[in-house]
């Protein structure tokens, strides 16, 4: 066998090792600030909903609060909305319904990835937390809301 | 050619001579970046509670409470004993301990001003922190200690008997009263509860506290049944009597009587910061709640209504 009928033979699984890698080389790599949590078959409502605590440790501070959503082709919607929000205990500091925009034109979707899309939000006011210690920030969808291809979703306080 | 020398030698000096004073410079500010962060987190902890709990056990650590300096910046070291209290509050069961770590670094003026933030976050009404069991250790540890004035001991000592008397669990001071037309103990109690509710004059939530006590229907039941006896006790009036005469907006079950020789008032015997001040005792004329709202007290009678 000579080196060009080799070559030839192992091509199209070099080709797909490429493209794996090439995939995942599209994805955004998330540091340990952030709080992540795979979607499964039952979604992302009330019930089962993204919570996550953050410290913070000095009172009366601007923070930052980042979303972000990794999403298949299997998503139908060009929009997904969520609902954000942040606890201190008892005392809700920050909630609001967040519409992501996944698509802008037919088959062009927003976020980065061939297979997996990863679109990244950041709530445009910076919140002010008056009060050091521990607050919960959390994610789920409204009723009624459709999350199919939603695979992760991410939370982060900074 | 030895001016050039002498020019090359001279520059090379003052090049040397910047460098070193820069880099000096630069070593200041760099300790004073490291300074500032001084209640780092070892970055191998990840958790946010795991976290919590290394900030509060190690958040004195690095800063000098003796350092008298802090008292040109007074809003920063508040913002210090702010966070900590913060912090405490997030992390729940507060032990002695961690309460007075900080206090055991102060002296002289600083701890004045220490003391003056705890009062502020723990005895004042008004802030989220207000816990009179968490300030009896300050006040305890104030008044034993020998870095505190005599003359701060005794105005603090003052606080303490409001602080001591009637905490939950330990039994009620009793009173002598006026109702209608007898003078009365207040203990002992016959039925299964009594709320005491020591009003003030100018309380202000009087018709609104009324009207929820109509509606929520655990105080009508309770005290038909004779396991709840509700006593509306008038305090600081100077034996103005009027006070008793019938009130079409008092729930009909409500008790009226009154302090007339102000003896509570005289005599520190109940906390009276909050008007009205509430207390839920047992039949054994322990406190039960001190202090409740009225939805946890609702829920209190609910749950051991049929008890």
């Amino acid at each position: 066998m000579s080196l060009y009928d080799r070559l030839y033979r192992v091509l199209p699984q070099s080709l797909l090792v490429a493209l794996c890698l090439g995939l995942g080389a599209c994805q955004i790599n998330k540091d340990d600030s952030w709080s992540m949590l795979p979607v499964d078959r039952e979604g992302l409502d009330s019930l089962h909903s993204l919570k996550s605590e953050f410290l913070v440790r000095r009172g009366g501070e601007m923070h930052h609060l980042d979303l972000f959503i990794r999403h298949d082709n299997r998503t139908e919607r060009d929009r997904l909305r969520l609902i954000l929000s942040l606890r201190r205990k008892t005392d809700t500091v920050y909630r609001d319904t967040i519409d992501l925009r996944l698509s802008e034109a037919p088959s062009t979707w927003v976020g980065q990835g061939l297979l997996n899309h990863e679109v990244e939000y950041s709530v445009p006011q910076a919140l002010l937390l008056q009060e050091a210690g521990i607050y919960e920030a959390s994610i789920y969808a409204p009723r009624g809301e459709e999350t199919k291809g939603l695979t992760l979703v991410g939370i982060r306080l900074r | 050619m030895r001016n050039n020398f002498a020019e090359i030698v001279a520059g090379f000096a003052s090049l040397i001579s910047a460098f070193a004073l820069s880099s000096c410079s630069l070593e200041g500010v760099r300790r004073e970046l490291q300074s500032q962060d001084i209640h780092h987190v070892p970055s191998y902890m990840i958790e946010p509670r795991e976290q919590l709990n290394y900030l509060v056990e190690h958040y004195w650590d690095k800063v000098n409470l003796k350092d008298t300096a802090w008292l040109s910046r007074r809003t920063e070291l508040e913002r210090q004993f702010m966070d900590y209290f913060a912090l405490l509050d997030s992390r729940g069961a507060i032990s002695q301990t961690n309460m007075l770590r900080p206090l055991e670094k102060m002296q002289g003026e600083m701890l004045m001003e220490a003391l003056g933030y705890y009062r502020r976050a723990y005895y004042d009404l008004n802030s989220p922190y207000c816990n009179d069991e968490l300030y009896r250790y300050v006040v305890i540890w104030a008044i034993h200690s020998p870095r505190v004035p005599r003359e701060q001991q005794i105005a603090i000592r003052q606080s303490l008997k409001g602080l001591e008397y009637n905490r939950v669990g330990k039994p009620a001071k009793d009173i002598v009263y006026t109702n209608d037309s007898t003078t009365v103990r207040l203990l002992p109690i016959k039925q299964k509860y009594l709320l005491l509710s020591l009003t003030r004059p100018g309380d202000s939530t009087a018709v609104e506290r009324h009207e929820y006590l109509k509606k929520r229907g655990v105080y009508t039941r309770m005290t038909k049944a004779r396991q709840l006896r509700v006593l509306n006790l008038y305090v600081g009036y100077q034996g103005d009597k009027s006070v008793l005469k019938p009130d079409s907006l008092l729930p009909t079950f409500v008790e009226k009587g009154i302090d007339t020789k102000d003896s509570i008032i005289q005599h520190s015997l109940y906390d009276l910061r909050r008007n009205p001040s509430l207390y839920l005792l047992g039949k054994d004329g322990k406190v039960l709640l001190r202090n409740p709202e009225l939805d946890e007290l609702s829920r209190y009678l609910e749950t051991n209504e049929k008890n």
